[in-house]
Parts: structure tokens; sequence; C-alpha cells
């Protein structure tokens, strides 16, 4: 009986018969929760997706261990014996695989080769055993016999020493040890090689036989290689044993790779001891542990550490913005309530016990919420995160963060429902007091804490890990240029409510506007100024702050694009040493032209770097344009490419300092008399020296001498085909391929990436805070309505005057929040744009860019969310019927 | 004589709305005694209302004194209004729907009104007090199967389950048609007969001619009455 008389007791069921209040309280606590449950995630997945580029883009077999040593021992049967249990114990390790063998040594003489070389010089080379080459190479020619020790020999050294497979030779400089040629395989000295081979790379690409001309590399088995070494006992440096494993999971979580380094960190000595290679591998001390892995660990926890305040500040606006609007619903809640709360507040409930009871009642709905936003925060950040994982600490941090807000709606829950119990009773007679409070324009003081931490923030761009930058520099947005900008969106969005409101006391009252609908439409928004200059400023700050991260991210986005695009001067640049044009199979991919680059040319007194361009295509392949390079660009290349040899005065295009008017252009083999143009920034100078940009044509080849470097330059978005046709062109003579984008990708300006997607995410929560907002608009109105429109249809008006004076009504509160929002935006976005700068040593400065495919979905949002919610409400209005009405049973 | 529950010297109330402070009560004096019910009469505007909400300490007076048994409740802590409300007062507004909670039969009602008294009332006191209202068949319905008046009788068996010092009702029979009002009328008197003072505003004549005293109210001040 107690429980069934009790409203405390029945309160978690009572609120499943308000279908429109539990809503508003699960969407409300959403939107509260899911910054919460999702800035962990995302940062963990931050540190994940830095730690596997890291290991993706190295060496696998670096990221995982190495352990090396010299091998002063080099019995084929101990070294055997030792191999196998070295790899037993690295596999004991987390997350560390197998491991390669390698044993190699350089500067082995092969005496006796060329068989034509009458000075029988010693040729040296690399003898190298590594398990599994034969995998990874390829072979052109095999022998059909060969003897128990063999070598397979590279063609070029093969052709120099004119050997066969089956020939045999002679390898060492004290006992000779003959081996047969068991194959022949393409080399590897130049170019692109299996990723099996990169951490022997330097071996034979010409590091360390750099100086005697091509580097060899002689391939055998272990025990080929061991024998060879065992009897060579000359050697000026002993050979080298190395035990390399890849991770086995090469996109480790942040707990696995934390574990794998800690375990290295801590058992490092013990290791080379238990592996026993001082005593094993020579009695010394130089056995070596090393992986790359703590280096990755220490540069992820770098990046996850400069974007924990910009996206905390996100989370902390979202939080604020949901507990917000979760007080709103629980304002309606009291409304809803209100009989009954009066009912048990005259009998001296108190107003805490009344707000006890909003707690329980509104439990579930805020444990859904919060339910759903951790569920919503997992597929969010997995499927728009940077990395496909996520990490088990960064789930149990985004689960207790979810919690506290979780508690903290509860408290809002009470707080705002105890006040609004507290007013039923008990009042007293001083509400001019209140009122006069009330006009204060506290907005203003966000403005003015804005101010200060703006001066207290560091607008420091960079961020690394200690004084010695163990894991390098990453280049961050300052917590500041994303915390300020939101202070002055809530700030503004406030005082524009607040005046809002009171411009529809004063004025709302006055007008009366022609048309039913707008008659309508304006006294019902002027009857409640308050809530509707709260529906404005719930539509205008999520808005704004989904407006100003989508502006900040295309500003940055943009700027950082222009800079690689002015670094470059294009999309791809394909540097040859021999192309006199553009390849057909290139030319056909976009707009394309060729480009000759001379440093070291005297331009005035200023040493520039000289690009002699056919002006007319370069026009078309060039991305720096006239809002990089000043106004004067386009016209002068226009002047350029109508000029001839014969013209008197030959036009260039100068960038600063170097200053317009007349001057003599010199290179090595001519001076010519030219006319500077000046601009302000010009594509492709190196370390900031200043760039001259001639018309080959009108200034003649002579000039060039034999000293420019050909370019082919290249306007398009499919780079990849670009450098597929220039890698399978035999004729170009390549020597190197620089494309734009890649100057920024993987990177120190990556992590500034992650924040946008951050961003991007959460302002996928504007269009659910504008729903929550309508729809307690809605609800809270929904007695209101329904008598008004029972009243007016008497009065014969047209359902379809109500429908539109309710779409007139929602909309013109939400438009005005857009607009706000749009005139917010723009104005601290215009303000704080050199803050989107995060490279300004390098030209051009910040551009900004305002997406507009992001506001127009914005405003599209807002706007079908206001039309659905207007025809919704009608709908439900015009269901009342008279006796219902008439009896207040809504 | 009889014994005066709540004493009002001197009342003052104003509103504030928005063309300035409204004064609703000028200096009221009055008295409301046990085993009685006292009419407060006057059109509308008078104040009635007001002065009903300051005796039953929903609403604080601005200046003068509201005293309950002797203690001025203008000065009270909000804590010990709040008790006063619990235990000794009973409240009843004019429309039958707000009285009662939706959720719950007239029976829990009343078990809960006896436990936010202390009171541990047992069914055969319910029981009996539905009876004297005329509503014990009707003791296990949700105020919705009721009608007007049969609900504002059991909102009298709410206000005055436990036996409250005092019982205020905001024009009780106003939505009420004659039958309904005569059955809430005599069940307030059935209330007033045993030992709780009852005060009632209103503006009905018939209501005035059941009560015991009446006090005529007008622009805020007392101007008349009969004893």
């Amino acid at each position: 009986m107690r429980i069934l008389t009790s409203p405390w007791w029945r309160a978690p069921f009572q609120l499943l018969r308000r279908p429109g209040v539990a809503l508003s309280l699960i969407a409300a606590t959403f939107v509260a929760a899911l910054p919460a449950a999702a800035a962990p995630l995302f940062l963990g997945t931050a540190q994940s997706a830095t730690v596997n580029d890291q290991v993706a883009n190295s060496c696998p077999n670096v990221s995982g261990v190495t352990v090396g040593s010299y091998l002063f021992n080099s019995d084929p049967d101990e070294v055997g014996k030792l191999a196998d249990r070295v790899k037993t114990d690295i596999t004991k390790l987390p997350n560390i695989g197998p491991a390669t063998t390698t044993v190699y040594q350089s500067r082995l003489p092969v005496i006796g080769l060329p068989k034509d070389d009458p000075a029988n010089h010693p040729w040296p080379i690399t003898l190298m055993a590594r398990d599994g080459f034969q995998d990874h190479i390829k072979v052109l020619e095999r022998a059909d016999k060969t003897g128990p020790m063999s070598v397979w020999v590279p063609d070029d050294i093969a052709s120099s020493w004119h050997v066969e497979p089956g020939d045999t030779i002679s390898i060492g400089s004290d006992v000779k040890t003959q081996v047969t040629v068991g194959a022949i395989y393409k080399n590897m000295n130049v170019g692109h090689v299996d990723r099996f081979w990169c951490s022997t790379r330097p071996l034979f690409q010409g590091q360390i036989l750099a100086e005697n001309g091509q580097p060899s590399l002689l391939l055998g088995d272990l025990k080929t290689v061991l024998t060879v070494f065992h009897q060579e006992v000359s050697f000026s440096q002993a050979p080298t044993v190395t035990f390399e494993s890849a991770l086995v999971n090469p996109a480790p979580s942040p707990e696995l790779a934390r574990k794998t380094t800690n375990t290295l960190r801590r058992d490092t000595p013990t290791l080379i001891d238990a592996f026993q290679l001082k005593d094993e591998f020579g009695g010394t001390d130089r056995a070596t542990i090393t992986s790359r892995l703590p280096l990755f660990m220490t540069r992820a926890g770098l990046v996850e550490h400069t974007l924990r305040m910009p996206i905390y500040a996100v989370s902390g606006a979202g939080v604020l913005v949901g507990l917000l609007v979760l007080g709103a619903a629980t304002v309606l809640w009291a409304r809803r309530r209100e009989h009954e709360l009066a009912v048990l507040a005259v009998r001296g409930t108190a107003p805490v016990a009344l707000g006890s009871k909003a707690i329980l009642e509104s439990l579930p709905a805020i444990i859904v919420g919060a339910g759903i936003a951790v569920l919503a925060a997992r597929w969010l950040v997995l499927d728009i995160g940077p990395a496909g994982s996520l990490s088990a600490d960064a789930q149990r941090f985004g689960l207790v963060s979810t919690g506290v807000v979780a508690a903290a709606a509860v408290l809002t829950v009470l707080v705002v429902a105890t006040r609004r119990a507290r007013r039923l009773t008990d009042t007293t007679p001083h509400l001019h007091r209140r009122h006069r409070l009330a006009a204060v324009p506290w907005e203003l003081l966000i403005f003015a804490a804005a101010w200060v931490l703006w001066q207290q923030m560091s607008g420091d761009l960079e961020a690394q890990d200690g004084q010695l930058a163990v894991g390098g520099t990453v280049v961050s947005l300052p917590p500041r240029t994303l915390v300020i900008p939101i202070m002055l969106i809530i700030g503004t969005s406030l005082l524009a409510a607040r005046l809002v409101a009171a411009w529809l006391r004063w004025r709302g009252a006055k007008r009366t506007p022609r048309g039913d609908a707008r008659y309508l439409a304006r006294r019902r928004l002027g009857r409640e100024p308050v809530v509707a200059a709260l529906l404005l400023a719930i539509a205008a700050i999520p808005a704004a702050v989904a407006g100003f991260a989508a502006t900040a991210a295309g500003s940055v986005q943009t700027t950082i694009e222009s800079k690689a695009l002015a670094a470059t001067g294009t999309d791809i640049v394909v540097r040859t040493d021999a192309a006199t044009q553009v390849p057909a199979d290139i030319a056909r991919i976009g707009p394309s032209t060729l480009v000759l680059r001379t440093d070291g040319i005297q331009v005035g007194k200023f040493q520039t770097t000289m690009l002699g361009v056919d002006p007319e295509e370069f026009k078309a392949v060039v991305t720096v344009g006239p809002e990089v390079a000043g106004p004067k660009f386009d016209a002068t290349l226009d002047e350029m490419a109508a000029q001839t040899p014969d013209d008197s005065v030959i036009t260039v295009l100068a960038s600063a300092p170097i200053q317009a008017g007349p001057t003599d252009l010199v290179s090595s083999t001519k001076t010519v008399h030219v006319n500077v143009v000046q601009v302000a920034n010009l594509p492709a100078s190196i370390n900031n020296l200043p760039v001259v940009i001639v018309s080959r044509s009108a200034i003649g080849d002579q000039i060039f001498g034999g000293a420019a470097s050909p370019q082919i330059w290249v306007h398009t978005t499919n780079t990849a085909a670009v450098q597929a046709a220039a890698l399978a062109n035999q004729d170009l003579s390549l020597s190197g391929i620089s494309i734009a984008k890649d100057l920024y990708a993987d990177t120190l300006f990556e992590p500034i990436t992650y924040i946008f997607e951050y961003f991007v995410a959460i302002a996928l929560l504007t269009g659910l805070v504008v729903a929550v907002g309508l729809l307690l608009y809605l609800e809270s109105r929904t007695v209101a309505h329904r008598r008004a429109y029972i009243m007016l249809r008497r009065m014969g008006m047209r359902p379809r005057t109500h429908r539109t004076a309710l779409l007139l009504e929602l909309c013109t509160a939400l438009g005005l929040g857009l607009a706000v929002a749009a005139a917010t935006v723009g104005t601290v976005a215009f303000f704080l744009r050199t803050s989107f700068d995060v490279n300004p040593d390098k030209a051009p400065g910040t551009i900004l860019s305002v997406s507009v495919p992001a506001m127009v979905v914005i405003a599209a949002s807002v706007a079908v969310t206001a039309i659905g919610a207007a025809l919704f409400g009608h709908a439900r209005v015009a269901r009342a019927k008279p006796a219902e009405v008439l009896r207040d049973a809504v | 004589m009889l014994s005066d529950v709540v004493v009002c010297r001197e009342v003052y109330r104003s509103y504030e709305t928005v063309s300035g402070p409204v004064e609703v009560l000028r200096g009221v004096d009055l008295s409301i005694p046990r085993r009685a019910i006292t009419a407060l009469r006057g059109p509308s505007g008078s104040g009635k209302s007001t002065l009903l909400r300051l005796i039953g300490c929903v609403e604080r007076a601005e200046s003068g004194a509201v005293e309950f048994d002797g203690s001025d409740t203008t000065t009270m802590s909000r804590r010990k209004r709040r008790y006063l409300r619990r235990r000794d007062i009973g409240v009843i507004h004019q429309d039958p729907a707000t009285n009662l909670l939706d959720y719950l039969t007239i029976r829990q009602h009343l078990a809960l009104g006896a436990r936010m008294r202390g009171v541990r009332s047992s069914q055969r006191d319910m029981v009996a007090l539905l009876d004297q209202l005329g509503i014990a068949d009707r003791a296990d319905h949700k105020p919705k199967e009721l009608s007007g008046g049969q609900q504002q009788r059991a909102a009298v068996a709410f206000a005055a389950i436990a036996r409250p010092s005092l019982i205020v009702a905001d024009e009780p029979t106003g939505h009420l048609d004659h039958t309904s009002g005569e059955a809430v009328m005599n069940a307030l008197a059935s209330v007033a007969e045993s030992g709780v003072a009852v005060v009632i505003a209103t503006h009905d004549h018939i209501v005035a001619d059941r009560a015991d005293r009446v006090v005529d109210l007008a622009d805020g001040v007392v101007v008349g009455g009969r004893r």
C-alpha cells in the first residue's frame, strides 16, 4: 500500500505517461553526455592513429624489436643454436612476432674478378644471409646445379665480373672460400625495394661503399655465410648479427603498445644477459636491443596532449549546452506536473522532496540517454575518428566521464525542479528586486572573461615533448583559438536573446501585423518573450559552434593546402634530368607544362630561383592565383605571353623583396635587361629566397645555359596516375617527384586534422539540439495551442492559417537564431583569422574559407526541423476534441 | 466562546505587475474560529483568494501578522511554515481536478494524506470519513472516474483526513451545480463539526448562508460581515 500511495515510488513509471517529456529528457541527456563519452574515445583513437601511422610509415622490423651484436664467434653450429634461443626469447615479448636473422659483413674482398683484370684487385662486397631472402628478390638466372656453398650475385656485378650461374668464385683474404654462383638477381641499388629489405637498405644502396663506387650485395644461406666468416680471420671489423622482429599487430592499441614499450624499457638490460650475447657473441657490451615503438608512443602522447585542451573545450561547451537543454526539459516537466506539485507543495512537501521526485521520474530517461550516448560515441568515433579501434583505457575513461555528466544531469534536474517547486509556495513580495537583477546584462561578464582568458592562455602553435623533444614537435591550434570563440558565441547568443526578448516586450504588443497567421504568430511570440528568446538561443548556440568549427577547420585546411601548393607550385611536380617536353602519357592526365628551374640567378642585388615557363600553359597549371600572389599575377602572365625575343625590355614576375622596375637579370651565361613586376608570393621558393618567373620564349634559351633542371608541372587531383606514368616512362630520367598534398600529410600538422574530425562529429548535435528545443517548446505550448485552435476554428479560421501561424512562430525564432549564429561566426572568424595560420613562417597567410556546404547543411537541417516540428505540432493540435479542450485533459 | 485558530492583524499584501505594484490586501484584521465555517465574501479582485493563501501559509504577508494558534506565521521560517501546512492545514481549490492526483484512488489519497500528517489512519477511519461525506462507495475509484461534486467531496476528505486544525477552501463549489455544491457544503459542515476551522472564499450567497460567520471584503479591506 505504501508503495502504491507514494508519488515518489510511482515516479519512475509516471514518466511513461508523458512521452514528449521522456523523449526530451532522453535527448537532452544524450546531447550532454555524447561529448563527454566521445572526448576520451577520440583522444584515444588519435593516439592509436599516431602510433599506427608511424608504424605504417616506418620499416616494420624497426618498429618491433631489433637485437644486434658483433659476431666474434661465427661457428655455424654455435650461432645456429644461439639464434634459435634468441628467437624463442624475443617472441615472449608482448606483441612481438618471430625474428628474422640477418648476418652480414661489408668490405669482404673477392679476388680474381673480373677474370680479365690484369691487376687482380680485390673487389669489396657485402656478404649477407637473411632468413627468407629468396622470396624477396627477382631472380634473373639460376644455376642448374650448385655445390654445398653458393651465393646469389646481383646482375650488375655478375656482368662486371663476367660470371654466370654455376661459376665458382673466391671470397676472403685469408682463406679464400670457394663458393658457387647459385643465381643472378636483379640488383636493388636504386629506387624502390621490397619492404623486407628496408632495415638493410643502407647496406646496398650506396651509403657504406659509396666511396668505392658500386655497392655489391652477395646473398647466401646462413650456413654458407657463417662458414665464410668463420674462415676469415683478418676482419677489420667483426661481422654483424641482428634479430629483427616486427609487431604481430601492426596497429596496436595504446595499451598494447604501452605494454610492449614498458616491457622493453624494464627488461632491456636483463634481456641482453638472458640472450647471453655478452658471452657467446664476443664477450663485449656491444649487444643492443632497439625499438622505435617507445619513440612512437612518446610522439603519440604528445599528439594526445596537444589535442586534449581543444577537445575538452569543445566537449565542455557541448556538455554545457546539453545541461542547459536538460534544465529546459526539467522546466517543462515542472510545467506539466504543476498541478501535482501544487497539490503536494501546499500540503507541506518540501521543494527538495519534489526535486527528488523529479529525479526519480527522470532517472530512467537520463540512464537511457546516457546509454545511447555511450553507444553513439563508440559508433561516431569508430566511424569518423582517425583510427578504427578504441582503447580499453579510453573506453573506461569515457564511461566515467559519461557517469559524471549523468550525475551532473541528475543534479541539474534536482536544482531546477527544486527551484521551480520553491516558487509554488511561500512566495514573498520582492519580485521587483528580482526584476532589477534580471535586467542586468550579465552576459557581458562572459566577454570580459573571454578577454582575460585570451591574455592568459598561450598562443603557441607548436608543442614538443620536453626540452629534448624526444617525441618530436607537433603543431596544434592554440586552445584559446577554440575556447574563446565558444565563449564569445555563448555570450553573443544570450545577449541577442535578451535583446530580442526586450524588443518583443516593447514592440510585440504595439504592432499589429496584417494577416491572421502573422498576427497569431506575433502574439504567441510576444506572449512569452523569454521562451521565444530561449528558442532563439537554442538555435543560435549550436549552429554558431558548428559554423565556427566548419569555418575554422576549412580555413586551417585551406591555408595549409595553399602553403603546400605555394611550395610546389602545382599539385604534382616531376623532376627529371632530361625532359624537353611533357610526355604524352602525362599530358593526357591534366593541364601540364615544362618548367626550367635554375637556382643562383642574380636579379638586381638578390640571389633568386628562376623559373622559365610558357606563360600561357603556366597560368593553367600553377595553383597559386591572384589571392596568394597578388592582383598583378594573371595580368603580368598575359603580358609575358605576348612578348617576343625582339622586345627591347623583357617583363618578368618577381616576388618580394625584389623591387619593381628595370634591372638586370644575370645568369652564368648571359645578362638580360628586364622590367620587374613585383608580386607578393611566387611558388617553388626554397628557404624563402625570392623567385623570378620568365617567359622562356621571350628571354631565350641561352640564359639557362646547361644548369637548368627540367620539371614537369601537372595540375590534377589524380597525382597517383602522374606518379605511375612518370615511373613507367624510361625516357624521363626521373630524379624526383613532389606532391603538394604529401607535404603536410602524416607530418607534424596531422593532429590538427584530428581536431576537425571531432568538430564535425560534435556539429552533428546541432540538429538534435534544435529538435529537442522545438519539442520542448511545442510540448510546453500544447495546451494553449489546443485551446486556441478550437476557439479559432469556431470563429471560422482555416486549419491552414493555424499551420502557417505555427510555422511562422517557429521559423521566426529559429531564423533569428540562425542569423545571430551567422553574424557571430563571421565576426569571430574575421577577428581570429590570424590564429588559423599554423605555419606563419611560410607564405601565404591565412585564407579564410567559409564552408558553404556545411552552412547550407546547418541551415537546411534547422529549417527542415522547424517545418517538421510545425507540421507535427499542428497535427497534434488539430486532433483535439472540443470536450478534451474544455477539460484541459492534455 | 469559540477559540480562534487564525488571527490576522493589519495584513498587507501587494503584487508586482507590469504597470507597477498592486495592493491587494490593505490592513485586514480577521479571526478564524474553530468548529465553524467562516466565509470570505466579496467581488472578484477583493482579495479573498490572496487572504486564503496567507491564512493557509501558501504565501507570506508583506506586513502585519497572521497568527496561527498564537504563532506569527509571517516571521516563521520556511521549514516551520511547511510543517504547519503539512500537519495542521488542508487546502481545497476551486477546480475539482486540481485538488487530487489523477493516478491515486480516493482511498490512496487518504492514506497519503494521513501519512503526510504523521498519522497511521486505519481503513475503518477512512471509510468512516468517506461515509460521512457520502462517497464511501467510490473509495477505490480514481478522480477521473468521479463526477465534479464527488471529486470535490473527495478533496474535502483528502484535506480533512487526520483532523487538521484548519481547512481553507477557495470557491469549493464554484465549478459545481447546486446539488453537488450542497453536498460539498454538507461535507465541509460535517468536517467543521468535528472541531476543524473551515474558511471558505466565495461570492455565492447560498454558500455564505451556510457559513457560521461571514466576512465581507472589498478592495482589500474588511467592510463588514455577519457573526
